[in-house]
């Protein structure tokens, strides 16, 4: 697993692993956007760092539903430093890529590790962005949620060499 | 910052590449999510494959493995003759097929699965080859090679028994 440092174009490997409690400590909604204290309460968080740093440069939590072998990811969030808004085009750019891509692989290997042929995983996304998860990522179209199973779950594993 | 506030002032592209972000239904939204999705997935899996469902067990099979070999600890339900046998089931092959697809005597593929034996580097080769290389021969060794070191730290025997053959022993204590 690696993810891409745009100035550098470098290759960096990273880690993914669930969120200890001492994490939470460190991590404020001014750098990771939400309240990420309460998503932990409920749901199942990793988070991607560097290898060899602890800086955590990304978040994700996932629900997992046994019973419909699927793995819902809730929520998902880059560090403040790796998001451009708006007012900041032409005047920043991204320390490092990937990263939100190599998280939903994670999730889509996690689910094939637990299910097999029957993995699953899922979201529900905003309306504006259906087309955009369906484009980047392969998601399959269900409505109100986009899902990765069988071949287009595998090709998100095998594309972040996971 | 709210998700609205977040989504507004991201660019789209960015957006995908940055965020899940959430969303809450109403208990009719979920019904209907889990309905649509539900019948998505059924249609889907009814259009797919065998190679394309054998293909997703095979990599579980192999994920399992590399979970197991990279984790320190040795399990006595996790041996090569473990996931050998899950292998050869995947494939929904007899234990008569599978040997003569490796040309081998089926009873030293009875004897490999119920770990009564090691492979030889021959027998994890023809493995690795026989999974069309999903399944790398490394980790077939690395399941005998774990096996060994848990064998190795575990023998007080041996080391009972050949302390006789040992003088002159380093008389410090790290």
């Amino acid at each position: 697993m690696t993810i891409r440092n745009v100035s550098t174009e470098e290759e960096l490997k990273i880690v993914i692993e669930p969120l200890q409690e001492i994490d939470l400590k460190k991590i404020s909604i001014t750098r990771y956007f939400f309240d990420w204290k309460a998503v932990a309460n409920e749901t199942n968080v990793y988070k991607l760092r560097l290898k060899g740093n602890d800086d955590i440069l990304g978040l994700m939590a996932l629900i997992d539903h046994p019973r419909e072998q699927r793995i819902e990811v809730k929520l998902l969030a880059v560090s403040r430093e790796n998001v451009i808004l708006l007012h900041e085009i032409n005047k920043k750019i991204n320390v490092y890529e990937e990263m939100a891509g190599n998280l939903l692989a994670f999730a889509a290997k996690m689910a094939m590790t637990k299910y097999g042929e029957l993995a699953c995983i899922s979201l529900v996304p905003k309306t504006e962005l259906k087309e955009h998860y369906m484009q980047e990522y392969g998601m399959l179209d269900a409505g109100l949620s986009v899902y990765l199973e069988l071949k287009a779950l595998q090709k998100l594993i095998t594309t972040y060499k996971l | 910052m709210t998700t609205k506030t977040i989504f507004k002032q991201t660019d789209i592209d960015d957006a995908v590449k940055s965020f899940v972000f959430p969303i809450e239904l109403t208990n009719e939204q979920k019904k209907l999510a889990a309905d649509q999705l539900k019948q998505a997935r059924k249609q889907l899996r009814e259009e797919s494959s065998p190679n394309e469902r054998l293909a997703a067990n095979l990599l579980q099979l192999k994920f399992q493995m590399e979970d197991y070999l990279n984790n320190k600890d040795f399990e006595e339900n996790r041996r090569f003759g473990n996931f050998l046998k899950e292998y050869v089931e995947i494939l929904n092959k007899k234990r008569n097929e599978f040997a003569h697809d490796i040309s081998v005597h089926e009873t030293l593929v009875s004897q490999l699965i119920n770990n009564r034996r090691m492979p030889s580097e021959i027998i994890i080769i023809r493995l690795e080859l026989h999974s069309n290389r999903t399944i790398p021969a490394e980790y077939w060794f690395r399941l005998v090679e774990k096996e060994r070191i848990h064998k190795l730290r575990t023998n007080k025997i041996l080391r009972t028994t050949e302390m006789k053959n040992v003088s002159n022993k380093v008389l410090i204590n790290i």
